[in-house]
This record gives structure tokens, C-alpha cells and sequence, in this order.
């Protein structure tokens, strides 16, 4: 029975690391660097619908459509703060840096805004699911069945739609793709606005669950782990990975509780050794 | 000549930076009685230096009605992020640059401790909320804390245990030096006892999810579940404690939480989640006892909500600073030293004082129940 | 005389790096002049220099950013205040016996990383320090936990110890220019240029001989050893050491500094070491919004200079000489011909 228990919350928590690894995956692959600040925009996001839902006092329908919006807002000003700028640098680190900046920025932000002393937020159907002894937050039922909705969307775009050609065109050679007309500015911008409501809706279904304050920012290093683990920017290897480390977290409290989050890593660097491209992760020959 | 132009640009560096020092530099005035007050003011903790910040003003306001000495008190906040390098740079900072006659320090030990050693050279009478054992073994005789050692809370947790008759506990405490000093205490207790320890766990800071932690409590065939963690942990715990019907519900068992389980913030949080628990604390703000009752409703005149630990514990430490430079007559630190070491019993609004050769000045704790979110003291543990 | 004077002319730069040198180390490190506060605030800027010169190899040099200098620092510092408060061994040989283990362990840490390249290799090693916190903070019986060590002795040798933090200053001073020289030396050497090829073109370097792997490996080793050496200062300096400065968010600070002093330079290091420890002493006036402050500062200094204050400065000197010899060749055409 604990192990069952143990499976349904490793599931669980792996879709949400999912949900942020996705958008990290998404600017991966569109910029070619790591979203320090990935965690902190899914903790804004929390932030944002607590105040929509609190402060503006919207229903339920209104708070998905205000939050949407404000995320892509959002989304696309911390594209035209941190990366813009720094696109046409030939230090792909200049970009870590910045985000590095923005995390600690965002943090210090909803501190301000909000409190330092963490809000509750109602989850969309109180209450907990059982079956036996084992039992679910129905909150992780919505993860699961919001984030695969996502999960669906965003493959959907980005393999069926004409947008998800242009943006996986940007995606693979900036250059090339300006010469044939796309306006890559508008591409990384949409990349910049999906990643965003990916997190932010994490940050809104996590809020209820583990209050929102500014520690929620640390479950992305999970996430990042997560992606690591699925080979970088790919989108189905980082779901893979996620649920994999969600499974690796829970599990691994049978053996060690101190050193749970050491077992994560370990796991990591491991699998990484042994296949350096991670698991999903093709090897690409390098050009000169 | 690119070093040369380097190296000129490093010491323009370096005189830019003395240059700045210097101009921070305050003459001491005469008039004011100058107080440091280090604290979590941004960063992580930020929330600990709200608290404290809105306690010590209450405090400085009584006083300053009044006057010590026939003078005013003045405070110098310094950041101190909770962490121990800035702590120390901020500690450095104050002392440096002010003429000052006391210094409060935050609650985290691991800032306390790092700090120590200037505490120890020059002297001045600095209060903390420190709870480590290392604190409660140090021998700097001009360190104060408003708190009890953490070993002194894990033995109200045994006692209040055996009191129950409850025969097989688990426990769950965090990665930090509370939890894992407290947890070792309450295992060693126990175990000496002779009351069994059917699981021992500790969970990571970045943990936000307590599903897993909670079911291998379950799993454990427990009656007794002993938490010990900081407050935004401790709300988690709480709400993950009530979903699996281990709190609240048939099936509940006894559920024992350390001070931050009762403090506002976290019931707060909690909600409904909370009702149930039990908590040995030092500090609750819905005690009904006097004089803490009274002040908790002046806290909540004041700031339009009710007050943290942090926030008695720095108003205690202020007026105890004063009430001792009254008894002492002067400001000189030796002195003012002498008359906190002559302290038998000083009623705060968090405890009873009294200094007992150790850092630790706090002499009493309380047993409380949460119903109906709002913390019922049961019983009074004292010091021995 | 003649002599004398082009030897002059030739060594310009280092006769005034000397004699500004000079000056700093007499006149720094007294109390008019600075207080001990400052003095504090600049050692830790000197230590976390000798930190950020391992980062100039690695990163500056070969292009790798690694996130495992704060998790190199912690084990430094940590192997210092054991060998010292445990087994009273002199702070010295602690420091020299942390380093080399410290070097060591690094070899086989980087045989293993750089098997993945790029962020891989990033993400790795930020698994790494986190493994090394979560170490340092659970095995209690060896690290005393979250509660850290306390008493760490001075730094000195015999009856030589440093009192206070104008002593340490002098001490830091002599070793930050020696880890300025080694680095610099560093530059000009067959690694520093082996290096810079595996940073613009790996496949081009391996083409041209140069084993990139055992290259990369070498420059991981390298920014142990510094990182190690300044843990081991960082834990004699302050005296008291805690896990928590040797978490994965300090290591970020640490590229921060390397990137905005100027990644390409080893005095950009220095200036950015010193520039990023002072920055937030600096806006604590700001109080809570300080942090706010600093992170935005961060985003729009990276923004406004990417090559960092060194970059900036090199850009300002080439158009300079440029403007210079347009002005050069209008004037002496004839001179330019020949």
C-alpha cells in the first residue's frame, strides 16, 4: 500500500516538474540556454492567480482567461528584459547571468508585492480522493489532467500547426530563418509567452497545495533535473524525465530520507555519465 | 599596458571603496542610546524580520515614552538575509561604524554562532533567539537568548509523551540545526524512556510535498507523530497530516508539533488543518494569560494582526536591554552585563527571565492544544 | 641612458602596476583609511577572487560554465576546519594537505563531468554542489551538521598570526597577486591557447592535436585548486563555517562576478570579485529593496555590457587607438606608407 501511495505521489509530482520542464525545454530549444529563473516565474505565477482570484475577486472561468493573458504579458516582457538584449552575444552565458538576475529580482518582487508571510489559495475542489487506504488531493487529479491537456497543446502546436513549423524553424537555425522571411522576433516571443503559461498554470495548481510563497521557486531545480534527465530540448524526453524523478524522489525514501535529494542527484549524474546525451537525447554530430 | 590600465581600475576599486567607508562613518551622539538590530530583512527569510521589526518598534515606543536614563533609544536595522556571511559583514558594519551600547541578533544559530567570536571580544550585551545546543554550551558570558535551548524543548516533547502513555512515536523533523538537534534529543529521550521510536525521518528544505513522509508515519503503526520544523514547513505538514486523516478524523493519533506549529502564520495557512495538533512552545498568540494576553492585543491594535514568536522575543529582548540599563544606572556594557547576570525573574511576554549561567534566559514553556484554530495552553512546563 | 629609457617605455604598465601596487598595500589596510568593516568586505572580495581567477581558467579560457566552484569551496573549507580544530594541525599545512586532496578528488570529479558537454555539463555540475550540500549539512557526526564549526584558528605561521582584518589584508593581498600572475601566466601558456581553441572550435581543435577532453579535465582541476585554496582562506578568515555558503546559488554569485568583471581578463575578475561583494554592502541602505535592486542591477549591467567592465573597457581603448590612428595617418601620410 505505501508503495502505491508512493507511486500515485511520485506521478503526481513529476507532472508538475513536468509542466515547468516543458517551458524550460520550449526556450532551450529556441535560445539554446538554461532558464535560471524558470522557478521563480512558476512561483509568479502562483502569485498572479492568487491576486487575480483574491484581489480581483474573478471566478473560476475568469481567473483561466485574465491568467492567460497576464501570463503571455508577462512572458514576453521577461523575454525583452533578458534575453532580447543579450541575443546577438557570442557568450551564451551573458543570457544564464541575466535570468540569474531574475530570479533573484522576482523573488525579492513578490516579497514586496504580496508579503513576506506566505497566502493560501482555495484548491478547485477540496477535498481528498481515496480508494482503500491509499489517497489523492483531488488537486493532483487537475495536475494531471490540466497538465496532460497542455502536454497535448503544446505537441499539437508544434507538429501540426504552421506557427509550431515557424517556431521550431527559429528554433533550429535563427539565421537561416530570417533569410526566409520569419520573423524570428515574433517566434522567440511566442516561445517566450507558451513557456510562461506552461509555469504560471503550474504555479496556479501547485499554489493551493503548497501555499504560495517565495519557496516555490525551488521545485524547478527538480524540473531541471528532470529535463537533464529526458536529454535536453526534447519535449517528450523532459515529461519522461520528470515522471522518472518524481518516481526517483518518492522511492528513494525507502532507502534514505537525509540524503533523498543526494539520491536524485547521484541518479542524475550517473545516468549522465553512462549516456551522456540523456535518455531521450539523440547524439548529434558536431559540425566544425 | 592592458595590465597597467587594469591594474590602475582595480585601485580605483579599492580607493572607491575606502572612500565610501569612510563616509558612512557617524560621529557617536551623546544623546541616544544606540541599538543594532540584525535580521532577515530580505532573502528567503524575510518574513522573520517583518515580525521582528514590528515587535522591537512596539517595544522602542513604550520605552522611549519614558525614556532610559533620561534618554531616547535609537535602532540601527541592519540586513543580515539570515544567512551567516552576511550577518557577519552586517554585524562588522554596525560595529564599526556606530558608537554601540547593545546588539540583537536574529533567531537562526548558525548566524549566532557565526558571530560569536566579535560578540566575545568586545563585550557588548547582544540578545538572540538562537536555540542550538552549541549556543546553550557557548561560554560568551555577554550572550543572551530570549529562547530555551533546544534540548530543554525536546524534553517537554518526551515528557508530555510519557504523560500520555503513548508507546510507539514517529517523528519527522527538518534538515536545519533545530530539527535535527530537537530530533536527536526527542529520540534520545524516548529511547531512554524506554518508549519506542518506529520511525525517524527528515525531510529536505526544498520540499513543498509531505504526502510520502506522512504515509510512512502511517505505515509505521505509530500513535504518536512528533514534527519538528519552521513555520512555512510546518503549515505544509499540518495540511498533509490532515488529508491523510492522521490529525483529524477516527484513525487520528496524537500529533505533537514544535513552537512554530502554533504561531500565526502557520495556523494561517493551515486553517482547519491545524485543529487537533498539540505544540510545546514558548509563545502563542492566543494565549489567555497575562501580561501576554494584553500585549497581544495591543500587537494586533497596532498592526491589524496578531504576533509571531519573533516579535515577543525581540520585544522581550528590548525591554529586558532596557529594564537592565535602568538597574544598572549606565549604558557601560560591563555593567549593564553584571545587572542581566543578576536577573532571577523578569516577566516578559513570552516567559518568565532569569539568567541561569547559561546563554538561555527563558525559564518556561507551554503545552498547547489547537481547536478550532486557536492554541489552548494545557499545561506549563519550567526549566529545571 | 638610452637604455634605460626604452626599458622604461617598454615596461610602463608594470612600473606603474607596481608603484599603484605599492601604494595600495601600504595605504589600504590602516583604520584611517578604512574601517574594519571595509576591510572585511574587501578580504572576502580578495578570497572570492581567488575563487572566481579558477573560474577565469575554466570559463574564461575554456568556455565551460561550471556551477561546483562553491561545492569545491566547501570541501576546501570544510578539510581546513577539521584538520585544524579536530586534529590542531597549523592553519598552512591544513590548507596545503585540503588543497591537494581537494585537487585530487577534482581529477576524478572531472574525468567523470566532461564526459557531457555544454549545459549537460552545467547541470552536472550544479548535481554536484548540491550533492556536496547535502553532505556537508546530514553527516553529523564529521560536520557538525547545519550548526557548522566554530573556533577555526587564525591564519599564521608560529607566532606570525594575523589579528585582525588589516593583517589578513596584507596576507590576501600577496596571494591574490599570486593567483593574478598564475593565471595570467596561465593565458600565455600551450593550456591557456589550447583552451581558447577548445573554446571557439572543438572539433577544429581536436583536428589540430589538441586532446580537448584531457584539456577541459585539466582546467576543471585547475579551478578546484583555486576554489579549494579560497575555501580553506574563506573558513581561516571568518572562523565559522555553516553549509550554507557553499550551496549551488552562491556558485551562480560567483559566475556573476566573473561575467560582469569581464569574462576575458584575470583583472576583470578581480574587479568583478571585489565590485559584486561590495555592490550589495553598498545598497543595504536600500534595505528591503536592496535584493530587488541588486537583481535588476545584474539583468542591466549584463545588458548594457556583455563582455563585463573589462569588455567595456577594451571596446572604449579600440576605438580609441583607432580614432588615434586616423588622426596618425591623416597627418603623416608618407610615414604610414613606408
Amino acid at each position: 500500500m505505501l508503495y502505491l501511495q508512493m507511486a500515485i505521489t511520485g506521478i503526481s509530482m513529476g507532472m508538475l516538474y513536468a509542466l515547468m520542464a516543458m517551458g524550460l525545454t520550449l526556450i532551450v530549444k529556441a535560445v539554446g540556454v538554461l532558464n535560471f529563473a524558470h522557478g521563480q516565474l512558476f512561483m509568479l505565477g502562483a502569485y498572479l492567480t492568487w491576486m487575480l482570484t483574491y484581489s480581483l475577486n474573478l471566478p473560476l472561468w475568469g481567473v483561466i482567461v485574465c491568467g492567460i493573458i497576464v501570463f503571455a504579458i508577462c512572458g514576453a516582457a521577461y523575454m525583452f528584459s533578458v534575453y532580447w538584449p543579450l541575443r546577438n552575444s557570442s557568450w551564451k552565458v551573458t543570457v544564464t547571468i541575466s535570468t540569474l538576475g531574475a530570479s533573484i529580482a522576482l523573488k525579492e518582487f513578490v516579497q514586496i508585492v504580496w508579503g513576506t508571510i506566505p497566502l493560501t489559495m482555495k484548491p478547485i475542489v477540496n477535498g481528498v480522493f481515496h480508494f482503500g487506504t491509499v489517497y489523492l488531493n483531488y488537486q493532483y487529479i487537475f495536475i494531471i489532467l490540466i497538465g496532460g491537456g497542455l502536454m497535448a497543446l503544446v505537441y499539437i502546436l508544434f507538429e501540426k500547426t504552421f506557427l509550431g513549423k515557424v517556431m521550431q524553424a527559429t528554433a533550429q537555425d535563427r539565421y537561416c530563418a530570417e533569410l526566409i522571411g520569419i520573423p524570428t522576433i515574433v517566434s522567440i516571443m511566442a516561445t517566450y509567452m507558451i513557456s510562461m503559461v506552461l509555469s504560471g498554470t503550474g504555479g496556479w495548481l501547485a499554489g493551493p497545495l503548497f501555499l504560495v510563497s517565495s519557496s516555490l521557486g525551488s521545485l524547478a531545480q527538480k524540473a531541471f533535473a528532470g529535463m537533464v534527465l529526458g536529454g535536453f530540448g526534447d519535449v517528450k524526453g523532459a515529461i519522461v524525465g520528470c515522471l522518472l524523478i518524481g518516481m526517483i524522489e518518492s522511492f528513494g525514501l525507502i532507502i534514505t530520507d537525509a540524503y533523498k535529494d543526494a539520491i536524485v542527484f547521484a541518479v542524475l549524474i550517473i545516468v549522465l555519465v553512462v549516456r551522456p546525451t540523456g535518455i531521450f537525447g539523440e547524439k548529434i554530430s558536431e559540425k566544425a | 599596458m592592458k595590465k597597467a590600465i587594469s591594474i590602475i581600475l582595480v585601485c580605483f576599486m579599492i580607493f572607491g571603496l575606502a572612500a565610501c567607508g569612510n563616509g558612512g562613518n557617524e560621529p557617536a551622539e551623546q544623546g541616544t542610546i544606540k541599538i543594532a538590530v540584525i535580521d532577515a530583512f530580505t532573502g528567503d527569510k524575510a518574513v522573520n524580520g517583518q515580525y521582528s521589526k514590528e515587535g522591537i518598534e512596539l517595544a522602542l515606543a513604550e520605552i522611549n515614552e519614558k525614556g532610559v536614563l533620561g534618554r531616547q533609544v535609537e535602532l540601527i536595522y541592519e540586513d543580515g538575509q539570515g544567512k551567516e556571511t552576511e550577518t557577519t559583514n552586517a554585524y562588522q558594519k554596525v560595529i564599526s561604524e556606530h558608537e554601540l551600547d547593545a546588539v540583537i541578533l536574529d533567531k537562526y544559530s548558525s548566524d549566532v554562532l557565526a558571530v560569536e567570536q566579535f560578540v566575545k571580544e568586545n563585550g557588548l550585551p547582544t540578545f538572540c533567539q538562537g536555540s542550538s545546543i552549541k549556543i546553550e554550551a557557548s561560554d560568551t558570558s555577554n550572550l543572551y537568548s530570549t529562547r530555551r535551548s533546544d534540548a530543554g524543548a525536546g524534553g517537554s516533547v518526551v515528557a508530555f509523551i510519557k504523560e500520555q502513555g503513548l508507546k510507539k512515536v514517529a517523528i519527522l523533523h527538518s534538515p536545519d540545526a533545530l530539527g535535527q538537534s530537537m530530533g536527536q534529543v526527542v529520540v534520545d529521550g524516548l529511547t531512554k524512556a524506554g518508549i519506542e521510536v518506529v520511525s525517524d525521518q527528515q525531510f529536505a528544505n526544498e520540499d513543498q510535498n509531505f504526502t510520502n513522509y506522512i504515509a510512512k508515519v502511517l505505515a509505521s503503526g505509530c500513535d504518536c507523530f512528533v514534527a519538528i520544523a519552521q513555520t512555512t514547513h510546518s503549515a505544509q505538514i499540518m495540511i498533509a497530516a490532515q488529508e491523510a486523516g492522521l490529525s483529524q478524523g477516527e484513525n487520528a493519533i496524537t500529533c505533537i508539533g514544535n513552537s512554530a506549529f502554533v504561531q500565526q502564520s502557520s495556523i494561517q495557512n493551515a486553517l482547519e488543518a491545524s485543529n487537533n495538533w498539540y505544540a510545546c512552545t514558548a509563545f502563542s498568540p492566543t494565549i489567555s494569560m497575562e501580561p501576554t494576553a494584553s500585549w497581544i492585543k495591543k500587537y494586533n491594535d497596532t498592526y491589524g494582526r496578531l504576533p509571531d514568536m519573533t516579535s515577543a522575543c525581540m520585544y522581550d529582548s528590548l525591554k529586558m536591554l532596557a529594564n537592565a540599563m535602568e538597574t544598572a544606572g549606565t549604558t557601560d556594557p560591563a555593567k549593564v552585563n553584571e545587572a542581566l547576570h543578576a536577573m532571577t525573574d523578569y516577566r516578559g511576554v513570552v516567559a518568565s527571565y532569569g539568567y541561569q549561567g547559561t546563554p538561555m534566559l527563558s525559564k518556561a514553556e507551554y503545552v498547547c492544544h489547537i481547536e478550532d484554530q486557536k492554541s489552548i495552553v494545557l499545561q506549563i512546563v519550567y526549566a529545571e | 641612458m638610452d637604455k634605460a629609457k626604452s626599458f622604461v617605455q617598454k615596461n610602463l604598465g608594470t612600473i606603474i602596476g607596481a608603484v599603484v601596487l605599492t601604494l595600495v598595500f601600504f595605504i589600504v589596510p590602516n583604520k584611517g583609511v578604512v574601517n574594519a568593516y571595509i576591510m572585511k568586505v574587501i578580504n572576502l572580495g580578495l578570497i572570492y577572487f581567488v575563487a572566481v581567477a579558477g573560474l577565469c581558467v575554466i570559463l574564461g579560457m575554456g568556455g565551460q560554465p561550471t556551477f561546483s566552484t562553491a561545492g569545491m569551496m566547501g570541501l576546501g573549507a570544510y578539510s581546513v576546519a577539521l584538520l585544524t580544530t579536530l586534529k590542531g594541525w597549523a592553519p598552512i599545512p591544513a590548507l596545503l594537505v585540503s588543497v591537494l586532496w581537494v585537487t585530487l578528488f577534482s581529477v576524478v570529479m572531472g574525468l567523470a563531468l566532461f564526459r557531457l558537454k555544454g549545459s549537460y555539463f552545467s547541470f552536472a555540475s550544479i548535481g554536484f554542489t548540491s550533492l556536496i550540500f547535502t553532505v556537508l549539512t546530514n553527516w553529523l557526526s564529521l560536520t557538525g551538521g547545519p550548526d557548522g564549526i566554530k573556533n577555526i584558528p587564525r591564519l599564521g605561521i608560529g607566532n606570525l598570526v594575523c589579528q585582525n582584518y588589516y593583517d589578513y589584508f596584507r596576507v590576501l593581498f600577496f596571494i591574490a597577486l599570486a593567483c593574478y600572475l598564475i593565471v595570467q601566466r596561465i593565458r600565455k601558456s600551450y593550456l591557456g591557447r589550447a583552451l581558447g581553441c577548445v573554446r571557439d572550435n572543438e572539433i577544429a581543435a581536436q583536428c589540430m592535436g589538441i586532446n580537448a577532453y584531457r584539456t577541459k579535465v585539466i582546467s576543471f582541476v585547475i579551478a578546484g585548486a583555486f576554489a579549494a585554496f579560497a575555501g580553506g582562506l574563506y573558513a581561516l578568515h571568518e572562523r565559522y563555517i555553516s553549509p550554507a555558503p557553499f550551496q549551488y546559488d552562491q556558485s551562480a554569485i560567483y559566475l556573476i562576478m566573473i561575467m560582469l568583471g569581464g569574462v576575458n581578463s584575470t583583472g576583470g575578475a578581480l574587479i568583478g570579485s571585489l565590485f559584486m561583494t561590495w555592490l550589495p554592502e553598498r545598497i543595504r541602505f536600500l534595505a528591503a529593496y536592496s535584493r530587488l535592486i541588486y537583481g535588476i542591477g545584474v539583468i542591466i549591467l549584463m545588458n548594457v555590457m556583455p563582455m563585463g567592465i573589462m569588455g567595456l573597457v577594451d571596446n572604449f581603448r579600440y576605438k580609441m587607438r583607432k580614432k588615434m590612428k586616423k588622426n596618425q595617418s591623416a597627418e603623416t601620410p608618407v610615414k604610414e606608407a613606408e
